[in-house]
Protein backbone atom coordinates (compact mmCIF):
# COMPACT_ATOMS: atom_id res chain seq x y z
CA UNK A 1 0.00 0.00 0.00
CA UNK A 2 1.21 3.51 -0.94
CA UNK A 3 1.30 5.76 1.91
CA UNK A 4 -1.81 8.21 0.17
CA UNK A 5 -3.71 4.60 0.01
CA UNK A 6 -2.71 3.89 3.62
CA UNK A 7 -3.99 7.68 4.88
CA UNK A 8 -7.04 7.13 3.04
CA UNK A 9 -7.82 3.54 5.06
CA UNK A 10 -6.88 4.97 7.95
CA UNK A 11 -9.43 7.99 7.82
CA UNK A 12 -12.28 5.78 6.73
CA UNK A 13 -11.54 3.43 9.52
CA UNK A 14 -11.95 6.77 11.65
CA UNK A 15 -14.98 7.67 10.42
CA UNK A 16 -16.20 4.38 10.76
CA UNK A 17 -15.51 4.53 14.09
CA UNK A 18 -16.65 7.97 14.96
CA UNK A 19 -20.00 7.08 13.48
CA UNK A 20 -20.12 3.96 15.27
CA UNK A 21 -19.41 5.94 18.45
CA UNK A 22 -21.89 8.92 17.83
CA UNK A 23 -24.47 7.39 16.08
CA UNK A 24 -26.24 5.02 18.39
CA UNK A 25 -26.76 7.86 20.94
CA UNK A 26 -28.56 10.07 18.18
CA UNK A 27 -30.86 7.05 17.49
CA UNK A 28 -31.51 6.55 21.01
CA UNK A 29 -32.82 9.69 20.94
CA UNK A 30 -34.89 10.16 18.02
CA UNK A 31 -36.03 6.19 17.59
CA UNK A 32 -39.74 6.69 17.27
CA UNK A 33 -38.75 8.73 14.34
CA UNK A 34 -36.46 6.74 12.36
CA UNK A 35 -38.15 3.47 10.94
CA UNK A 36 -36.45 1.18 8.90
CA UNK A 37 -37.04 -1.16 6.16
CA UNK A 38 -36.52 -4.80 6.95
CA UNK A 39 -35.68 -7.44 4.01
CA UNK A 40 -38.27 -9.31 2.74
CA UNK A 41 -36.63 -12.35 3.37
CA UNK A 42 -35.86 -12.18 6.56
CA UNK A 43 -39.39 -12.01 7.40
CA UNK A 44 -40.28 -14.92 5.79
CA UNK A 45 -37.74 -16.38 7.65
CA UNK A 46 -39.65 -15.61 10.70
CA UNK A 47 -42.35 -16.81 9.09
CA UNK A 48 -40.88 -20.12 8.18
CA UNK A 49 -39.54 -20.88 11.70
CA UNK A 50 -43.04 -20.62 13.15
CA UNK A 51 -44.34 -23.00 10.20
CA UNK A 52 -41.06 -25.26 10.97
CA UNK A 53 -41.90 -25.96 14.55
CA UNK A 54 -45.52 -26.25 13.55
CA UNK A 55 -45.06 -28.88 11.07
CA UNK A 56 -42.34 -30.97 12.75
CA UNK A 57 -39.81 -30.58 9.81
CA UNK A 58 -35.96 -29.03 11.13
CA UNK A 59 -34.55 -26.08 9.74
CA UNK A 60 -31.04 -26.15 8.04
CA UNK A 61 -28.73 -23.44 7.71
CA UNK A 62 -25.74 -23.95 5.51
CA UNK A 63 -22.17 -22.44 5.67
CA UNK A 64 -21.21 -23.43 2.39
CA UNK A 65 -17.43 -22.84 2.04
CA UNK A 66 -17.33 -20.32 4.45
CA UNK A 67 -14.03 -20.26 6.26
CA UNK A 68 -13.20 -18.23 9.80
CA UNK A 69 -9.65 -17.43 8.36
CA UNK A 70 -8.30 -15.29 5.32
CA UNK A 71 -11.04 -12.76 4.15
CA UNK A 72 -13.92 -14.75 5.38
CA UNK A 73 -13.78 -13.82 8.85
CA UNK A 74 -16.41 -10.88 8.89
CA UNK A 75 -18.52 -13.19 6.29
CA UNK A 76 -17.98 -16.26 8.24
CA UNK A 77 -19.29 -14.67 11.96
CA UNK A 78 -21.99 -12.15 10.18
CA UNK A 79 -23.63 -15.40 9.04
CA UNK A 80 -23.35 -17.05 12.43
CA UNK A 81 -25.03 -14.67 14.27
CA UNK A 82 -27.58 -14.77 11.67
CA UNK A 83 -27.93 -18.64 12.35
CA UNK A 84 -27.93 -17.71 15.75
CA UNK A 85 -30.63 -15.68 15.43
CA UNK A 86 -33.10 -17.98 13.24
CA UNK A 87 -32.27 -21.14 15.67
CA UNK A 88 -33.72 -19.13 18.66
CA UNK A 89 -36.43 -18.77 16.90
CA UNK A 90 -37.31 -22.55 16.22
CA UNK A 91 -35.88 -23.31 19.66
CA UNK A 92 -39.35 -23.28 20.99
CA UNK A 93 -39.93 -26.63 18.42
CA UNK A 94 -39.01 -30.49 19.57
CA UNK A 95 -37.13 -30.75 16.47
CA UNK A 96 -32.84 -30.51 16.30
CA UNK A 97 -31.90 -27.99 13.70
CA UNK A 98 -29.32 -29.40 10.95
CA UNK A 99 -26.16 -27.19 9.88
CA UNK A 100 -23.97 -28.14 7.03
CA UNK A 101 -20.61 -26.62 5.96
CA UNK A 102 -17.60 -27.96 4.09
CA UNK A 103 -14.81 -26.46 5.98
CA UNK A 104 -13.66 -28.35 9.39
CA UNK A 105 -12.66 -24.83 11.39
CA UNK A 106 -16.48 -23.79 10.35
CA UNK A 107 -17.54 -26.78 11.88
CA UNK A 108 -16.97 -25.08 15.31
CA UNK A 109 -18.35 -22.03 14.61
CA UNK A 110 -21.50 -23.75 13.38
CA UNK A 111 -21.60 -25.91 16.86
CA UNK A 112 -20.86 -22.63 18.47
CA UNK A 113 -24.54 -21.10 17.08
CA UNK A 114 -26.35 -23.74 17.64
CA UNK A 115 -24.87 -24.17 21.49
CA UNK A 116 -25.60 -20.61 22.26
CA UNK A 117 -28.96 -20.40 20.51
CA UNK A 118 -30.28 -23.39 22.62
CA UNK A 119 -28.97 -22.77 26.12
CA UNK A 120 -30.13 -19.08 25.78
CA UNK A 121 -33.56 -20.73 25.43
CA UNK A 122 -32.92 -23.45 27.76
CA UNK A 123 -33.52 -25.95 25.24
CA UNK A 124 -30.17 -28.23 26.11
CA UNK A 125 -31.36 -31.32 24.87
CA UNK A 126 -31.39 -29.47 21.88
CA UNK A 127 -28.00 -29.32 20.89
CA UNK A 128 -26.51 -32.27 19.02
CA UNK A 129 -23.23 -32.19 17.53
CA UNK A 130 -23.98 -34.67 15.55
CA UNK A 131 -26.50 -32.18 13.84
CA UNK A 132 -23.70 -30.05 12.13
CA UNK A 133 -22.71 -32.13 8.95
CA UNK A 134 -19.46 -31.65 7.38
CA UNK A 135 -19.93 -31.79 3.17
CA UNK A 136 -17.04 -31.41 1.20
CA UNK A 137 -16.66 -28.89 -1.51
CA UNK A 138 -14.70 -30.17 -3.75
CA UNK A 139 -12.42 -27.89 -5.90
CA UNK A 140 -15.26 -26.20 -7.85
CA UNK A 141 -17.53 -26.19 -4.70
CA UNK A 142 -20.02 -28.34 -6.55
CA UNK A 143 -19.41 -31.31 -4.17
CA UNK A 144 -20.93 -29.16 -1.49
CA UNK A 145 -23.90 -28.60 -3.54
CA UNK A 146 -24.53 -32.26 -4.31
CA UNK A 147 -24.15 -32.87 -0.77
CA UNK A 148 -26.79 -30.74 0.05
CA UNK A 149 -29.28 -31.99 -2.51
CA UNK A 150 -29.00 -35.23 -0.77
CA UNK A 151 -29.88 -33.88 2.79
CA UNK A 152 -33.13 -32.21 2.23
CA UNK A 153 -35.27 -35.12 1.32
CA UNK A 154 -33.22 -37.31 4.16
CA UNK A 155 -33.80 -34.73 6.67
CA UNK A 156 -37.14 -33.44 5.82
CA UNK A 157 -36.19 -30.09 5.53
CA UNK A 158 -38.42 -27.43 6.01
CA UNK A 159 -36.33 -24.44 5.52
CA UNK A 160 -32.76 -24.06 4.04
CA UNK A 161 -30.84 -21.03 4.81
CA UNK A 162 -27.91 -20.61 2.97
CA UNK A 163 -25.10 -18.13 3.41
CA UNK A 164 -21.54 -17.61 3.10
CA UNK A 165 -19.73 -18.20 -0.14
CA UNK A 166 -21.59 -20.35 -2.80
CA UNK A 167 -21.87 -19.52 -6.28
CA UNK A 168 -23.67 -20.38 -9.16
CA UNK A 169 -24.32 -23.84 -7.26
CA UNK A 170 -26.59 -22.37 -5.69
CA UNK A 171 -29.26 -23.01 -8.10
CA UNK A 172 -28.40 -26.80 -7.98
CA UNK A 173 -29.67 -26.68 -4.27
CA UNK A 174 -32.97 -24.32 -4.70
CA UNK A 175 -34.08 -26.91 -7.56
CA UNK A 176 -33.47 -29.81 -5.26
CA UNK A 177 -35.15 -28.16 -2.39
CA UNK A 178 -38.09 -26.87 -3.85
CA UNK A 179 -38.72 -30.37 -5.20
CA UNK A 180 -39.01 -31.20 -1.70
CA UNK A 181 -40.96 -29.08 -0.61
CA UNK A 182 -37.64 -27.33 1.10
CA UNK A 183 -37.78 -23.28 1.22
CA UNK A 184 -34.85 -21.49 0.62
CA UNK A 185 -33.46 -18.27 2.06
CA UNK A 186 -30.30 -17.41 0.06
CA UNK A 187 -27.07 -14.99 2.49
CA UNK A 188 -24.40 -15.97 -0.36
CA UNK A 189 -22.34 -13.01 -0.67
CA UNK A 190 -20.78 -14.11 -3.80
CA UNK A 191 -22.36 -12.36 -6.94
CA UNK A 192 -22.92 -15.60 -8.97
CA UNK A 193 -24.73 -17.27 -5.94
CA UNK A 194 -26.58 -14.10 -5.90
CA UNK A 195 -27.60 -14.12 -9.39
CA UNK A 196 -28.75 -17.87 -9.25
CA UNK A 197 -30.43 -17.43 -5.89
CA UNK A 198 -32.36 -14.11 -7.70
CA UNK A 199 -33.86 -16.88 -10.06
CA UNK A 200 -34.12 -19.73 -8.01
CA UNK A 201 -34.48 -18.94 -4.52
CA UNK A 202 -37.34 -18.06 -2.69
CA UNK A 203 -36.19 -15.71 -0.37
CA UNK A 204 -32.64 -12.98 -0.94
CA UNK A 205 -30.70 -11.35 1.55
CA UNK A 206 -28.56 -9.18 -1.05
CA UNK A 207 -25.30 -7.71 -1.13
CA UNK A 208 -24.98 -5.60 2.57
CA UNK A 209 -27.92 -7.47 3.66
CA UNK A 210 -26.43 -10.88 4.75
CA UNK A 211 -23.60 -9.13 6.80
CA UNK A 212 -26.21 -6.43 8.55
CA UNK A 213 -28.89 -9.07 9.05
CA UNK A 214 -28.98 -9.67 12.54
CA UNK A 215 -29.15 -5.92 13.10
CA UNK A 216 -32.83 -6.01 11.35
CA UNK A 217 -34.09 -8.79 13.78
CA UNK A 218 -32.38 -7.58 17.17
CA UNK A 219 -33.77 -4.43 19.24
CA UNK A 220 -30.69 -3.06 20.59
CA UNK A 221 -30.15 0.51 19.51
CA UNK A 222 -26.41 -0.43 19.12
CA UNK A 223 -27.32 -3.04 16.32
CA UNK A 224 -30.01 -0.85 15.10
CA UNK A 225 -27.43 2.22 14.59
CA UNK A 226 -25.36 -0.18 12.74
CA UNK A 227 -27.64 0.02 10.19
CA UNK A 228 -28.16 4.10 10.03
CA UNK A 229 -24.41 4.11 9.89
CA UNK A 230 -23.93 2.03 6.57
CA UNK A 231 -26.55 4.27 5.66
CA UNK A 232 -24.59 7.20 6.21
CA UNK A 233 -21.81 5.40 4.73
CA UNK A 234 -23.54 4.92 1.73
CA UNK A 235 -24.92 8.54 0.96
CA UNK A 236 -21.19 9.41 1.84
CA UNK A 237 -19.63 7.23 -0.79
CA UNK A 238 -22.22 8.78 -3.87
CA UNK A 239 -21.51 11.94 -2.85
CA UNK A 240 -17.77 11.33 -3.38
CA UNK A 241 -18.44 9.27 -6.65
CA UNK A 242 -20.77 12.48 -7.77
CA UNK A 243 -17.70 15.46 -7.07
CA UNK A 244 -15.12 12.66 -8.82
CA UNK A 245 -17.57 12.75 -11.71
CA UNK A 246 -18.50 16.53 -11.84
CA UNK A 247 -14.56 17.38 -11.38
CA UNK A 248 -13.85 14.63 -14.56
CA UNK A 249 -16.30 16.60 -16.34
CA UNK A 250 -14.93 20.05 -15.72
CA UNK A 251 -11.62 18.72 -16.53
CA UNK B 1 -28.65 -2.05 35.63
CA UNK B 2 -26.67 -4.43 33.74
CA UNK B 3 -24.37 -7.12 34.53
CA UNK B 4 -21.26 -7.29 32.87
CA UNK B 5 -19.41 -10.98 33.37
CA UNK B 6 -15.83 -10.70 34.35
CA UNK B 7 -15.29 -13.09 31.43
CA UNK B 8 -17.37 -11.33 28.82
CA UNK B 9 -15.12 -8.09 29.69
CA UNK B 10 -11.93 -10.24 29.20
CA UNK B 11 -12.77 -11.73 25.62
CA UNK B 12 -14.05 -8.06 24.70
CA UNK B 13 -10.57 -6.81 26.31
CA UNK B 14 -8.42 -9.53 24.54
CA UNK B 15 -10.04 -9.30 21.18
CA UNK B 16 -10.26 -5.37 21.19
CA UNK B 17 -6.51 -5.09 21.87
CA UNK B 18 -4.72 -7.74 19.42
CA UNK B 19 -7.46 -6.63 16.81
CA UNK B 20 -6.36 -2.88 17.42
CA UNK B 21 -2.74 -3.33 17.54
CA UNK B 22 -2.85 -5.97 14.01
CA UNK B 23 -4.44 -3.25 12.61
CA UNK B 24 -2.41 -0.74 13.44
CA UNK B 25 0.79 -2.41 12.75
CA UNK B 26 -0.78 -3.59 9.23
CA UNK B 27 -2.12 -0.16 8.33
CA UNK B 28 0.85 2.29 9.53
CA UNK B 29 3.72 1.39 7.17
CA UNK B 30 7.33 3.49 6.85
CA UNK B 31 6.14 6.57 5.40
CA UNK B 32 3.59 7.81 7.21
CA UNK B 33 6.37 10.49 9.71
CA UNK B 34 5.13 10.49 13.12
CA UNK B 35 2.90 7.66 12.98
CA UNK B 36 5.78 5.69 11.69
CA UNK B 37 8.37 6.55 14.02
CA UNK B 38 5.22 5.64 17.04
CA UNK B 39 4.69 2.50 15.34
CA UNK B 40 8.78 1.46 14.86
CA UNK B 41 9.04 2.68 18.91
CA UNK B 42 6.14 0.65 20.09
CA UNK B 43 7.10 -2.83 17.51
CA UNK B 44 3.58 -2.37 15.69
CA UNK B 45 4.65 -4.52 13.09
CA UNK B 46 6.79 -7.47 14.41
CA UNK B 47 3.63 -7.73 16.88
CA UNK B 48 1.34 -7.50 13.97
CA UNK B 49 3.33 -10.02 12.44
CA UNK B 50 3.44 -12.33 15.61
CA UNK B 51 -0.15 -12.25 15.64
CA UNK B 52 -0.91 -13.54 12.49
CA UNK B 53 1.08 -16.43 12.21
CA UNK B 54 -0.39 -17.45 15.78
CA UNK B 55 -3.78 -17.40 13.62
CA UNK B 56 -2.27 -19.11 11.05
CA UNK B 57 -0.66 -22.05 13.24
CA UNK B 58 -4.58 -22.05 15.43
CA UNK B 59 -6.31 -22.48 11.94
CA UNK B 60 -3.72 -25.07 11.17
CA UNK B 61 -3.94 -26.91 14.61
CA UNK B 62 -8.20 -26.50 14.33
CA UNK B 63 -8.16 -27.97 10.76
CA UNK B 64 -6.53 -30.89 12.24
CA UNK B 65 -8.90 -31.15 15.27
CA UNK B 66 -11.59 -30.67 12.94
CA UNK B 67 -10.72 -33.68 11.04
CA UNK B 68 -9.77 -36.09 13.96
CA UNK B 69 -13.25 -34.89 15.32
CA UNK B 70 -14.85 -36.07 11.85
CA UNK B 71 -13.23 -39.22 11.65
CA UNK B 72 -14.10 -39.81 15.54
CA UNK B 73 -17.50 -39.44 14.57
CA UNK B 74 -17.81 -41.59 11.98
CA UNK B 75 -15.75 -44.74 13.99
CA UNK B 76 -18.08 -44.25 16.43
CA UNK B 77 -21.14 -44.30 13.97
CA UNK B 78 -19.71 -47.47 12.50
CA UNK B 79 -18.90 -49.11 15.89
CA UNK B 80 -22.54 -48.79 16.94
CA UNK B 81 -23.97 -49.78 13.45
CA UNK B 82 -26.34 -46.30 13.76
CA UNK B 83 -28.44 -45.47 11.12
CA UNK B 84 -26.34 -44.09 7.71
CA UNK B 85 -22.92 -46.21 9.65
CA UNK B 86 -22.14 -47.98 5.83
CA UNK B 87 -21.86 -43.85 4.64
CA UNK B 88 -19.68 -43.45 7.80
CA UNK B 89 -17.44 -46.73 6.66
CA UNK B 90 -17.63 -45.02 3.19
CA UNK B 91 -15.96 -41.95 4.23
CA UNK B 92 -13.21 -43.59 6.30
CA UNK B 93 -12.32 -46.40 3.81
CA UNK B 94 -12.24 -43.40 1.37
CA UNK B 95 -10.02 -41.33 3.97
CA UNK B 96 -7.37 -44.24 4.73
CA UNK B 97 -6.91 -45.17 1.12
CA UNK B 98 -6.55 -41.50 -0.43
CA UNK B 99 -3.46 -41.56 2.22
CA UNK B 100 -2.42 -44.80 1.35
CA UNK B 101 -2.78 -44.35 -2.44
CA UNK B 102 -1.07 -40.68 -1.80
CA UNK B 103 2.26 -41.74 -0.20
CA UNK B 104 2.28 -45.41 -1.94
CA UNK B 105 0.97 -44.10 -5.72
CA UNK B 106 0.71 -40.75 -6.19
CA UNK B 107 0.16 -41.27 -10.19
CA UNK B 108 -3.17 -42.48 -8.96
CA UNK B 109 -3.76 -40.17 -6.92
CA UNK B 110 -3.30 -37.97 -9.50
CA UNK B 111 -5.42 -39.80 -11.89
CA UNK B 112 -8.09 -40.59 -9.83
CA UNK B 113 -8.60 -36.76 -8.96
CA UNK B 114 -7.79 -35.68 -12.28
CA UNK B 115 -10.40 -38.33 -14.43
CA UNK B 116 -12.67 -39.04 -12.00
CA UNK B 117 -13.57 -36.19 -9.44
CA UNK B 118 -12.61 -33.19 -12.20
CA UNK B 119 -14.98 -34.68 -14.84
CA UNK B 120 -17.79 -35.43 -12.28
CA UNK B 121 -17.63 -31.67 -11.24
CA UNK B 122 -17.42 -30.47 -14.71
CA UNK B 123 -21.13 -32.68 -15.06
CA UNK B 124 -22.73 -30.79 -12.69
CA UNK B 125 -21.49 -27.42 -13.78
CA UNK B 126 -23.39 -27.93 -16.70
CA UNK B 127 -26.40 -28.98 -15.15
CA UNK B 128 -25.92 -25.64 -12.87
CA UNK B 129 -26.29 -24.06 -15.91
CA UNK B 130 -29.56 -26.22 -17.17
CA UNK B 131 -31.17 -26.28 -13.10
CA UNK B 132 -30.80 -22.15 -13.13
CA UNK B 133 -32.51 -21.92 -16.28
CA UNK B 134 -35.22 -24.43 -15.55
CA UNK B 135 -35.05 -22.82 -11.58
CA UNK B 136 -36.10 -19.41 -13.06
CA UNK B 137 -39.12 -20.19 -15.42
CA UNK B 138 -40.53 -22.49 -12.57
CA UNK B 139 -39.91 -19.98 -10.30
CA UNK B 140 -41.64 -17.00 -12.72
CA UNK B 141 -44.93 -19.53 -13.57
CA UNK B 142 -45.31 -20.45 -9.57
CA UNK B 143 -44.79 -16.48 -8.48
CA UNK B 144 -44.63 -13.74 -11.49
CA UNK B 145 -42.54 -10.76 -10.91
CA UNK B 146 -41.28 -8.19 -13.57
CA UNK B 147 -37.85 -8.56 -12.13
CA UNK B 148 -37.85 -12.52 -12.40
CA UNK B 149 -39.24 -12.34 -16.17
CA UNK B 150 -36.46 -9.42 -16.87
CA UNK B 151 -33.75 -11.94 -15.03
CA UNK B 152 -35.18 -14.67 -17.24
CA UNK B 153 -34.57 -12.82 -20.66
CA UNK B 154 -31.10 -11.35 -19.73
CA UNK B 155 -29.68 -15.48 -19.28
CA UNK B 156 -32.13 -16.12 -22.59
CA UNK B 157 -29.95 -13.26 -24.30
CA UNK B 158 -26.36 -14.36 -22.94
CA UNK B 159 -26.68 -17.63 -23.85
CA UNK B 160 -28.35 -17.04 -27.54
CA UNK B 161 -25.86 -14.63 -27.93
CA UNK B 162 -23.09 -17.12 -27.20
CA UNK B 163 -24.31 -19.63 -29.92
CA UNK B 164 -21.69 -19.26 -32.50
CA UNK B 165 -23.86 -18.83 -35.72
CA UNK B 166 -22.78 -15.65 -38.15
CA UNK B 167 -26.99 -14.62 -37.79
CA UNK B 168 -26.95 -14.01 -34.19
CA UNK B 169 -24.02 -11.52 -34.10
CA UNK B 170 -27.08 -8.85 -33.53
CA UNK B 171 -27.57 -10.59 -29.97
CA UNK B 172 -24.26 -11.36 -29.66
CA UNK B 173 -23.50 -7.72 -30.27
CA UNK B 174 -26.80 -6.91 -27.34
CA UNK B 175 -25.45 -8.99 -25.07
CA UNK B 176 -21.66 -7.59 -24.98
CA UNK B 177 -24.00 -4.43 -24.16
CA UNK B 178 -25.74 -6.04 -21.62
CA UNK B 179 -22.79 -7.49 -19.87
CA UNK B 180 -20.60 -4.35 -20.42
CA UNK B 181 -22.75 -1.72 -19.41
CA UNK B 182 -25.92 -2.51 -16.95
CA UNK B 183 -24.16 -5.87 -15.43
CA UNK B 184 -20.95 -4.35 -14.75
CA UNK B 185 -22.42 -1.45 -12.82
CA UNK B 186 -24.96 -3.41 -11.32
CA UNK B 187 -21.74 -5.72 -10.00
CA UNK B 188 -19.83 -2.55 -9.36
CA UNK B 189 -22.74 -1.28 -7.14
CA UNK B 190 -23.24 -4.87 -5.00
CA UNK B 191 -19.72 -5.14 -4.57
CA UNK B 192 -19.52 -1.31 -3.15
CA UNK B 193 -22.46 -1.93 -0.68
CA UNK B 194 -20.77 -5.52 0.45
CA UNK B 195 -17.63 -3.25 1.15
CA UNK B 196 -19.32 -0.75 3.18
CA UNK B 197 -21.16 -4.09 5.12
CA UNK B 198 -17.71 -5.54 5.74
CA UNK B 199 -16.33 -2.49 7.19
CA UNK B 200 -18.75 -1.92 9.50
CA UNK B 201 -19.09 -5.20 10.74
CA UNK B 202 -15.37 -5.76 10.82
CA UNK B 203 -14.81 -2.62 13.19
CA UNK B 204 -18.13 -3.61 15.11
CA UNK B 205 -15.95 -7.05 15.46
CA UNK B 206 -12.92 -5.36 16.49
CA UNK B 207 -14.71 -2.91 19.15
CA UNK B 208 -15.88 -5.92 20.87
CA UNK B 209 -19.64 -5.40 20.20
CA UNK B 210 -20.10 -8.87 18.48
CA UNK B 211 -21.54 -11.33 20.73
CA UNK B 212 -20.14 -14.40 19.68
CA UNK B 213 -17.31 -13.93 22.01
CA UNK B 214 -18.74 -12.78 25.23
CA UNK B 215 -21.64 -15.39 25.82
Amino acid sequence: MSSIEQTLAILCLLVVLVLIGVVPGIVQRYRRRLTLRTPAALDALRGYAAESIEEGRPLHAGFAQTTPYDAGTVRTLAHAELTYQTLSQVSAGAEKPVLTTSDVVTLAVAQDSVRRAMMDRHRPELIDSRAVIWLPAGPAGLAYAAGLTAVSPVMRLHTSLIGGQMGAEMSLVADAAQQHRTAVVAASDDLAGQAAAFASADHLLLGEEAYLAQCFAADRPSLFALIVVQDLLRYGLIAVILIAVFLRILG
Amino acid sequence: VRRVRFGAALASGIVLAIGSLTLLGLLVGPDLGVFSTLADVLALRQLSALFLRLAVVTAAVAVLVGFINLLLVHASRVARRQAGSPYSAVLLVTFIGAIVVRIGAPQVYTLLLEDVQVPIETALAILVLVTLVLGAYRLLLRRFSWSRALFLAAVLVVLVGALPFAALAPVRAFSDLLVAIPATAGTRGILLGIALATLVAGVRILIGQDRSYRE
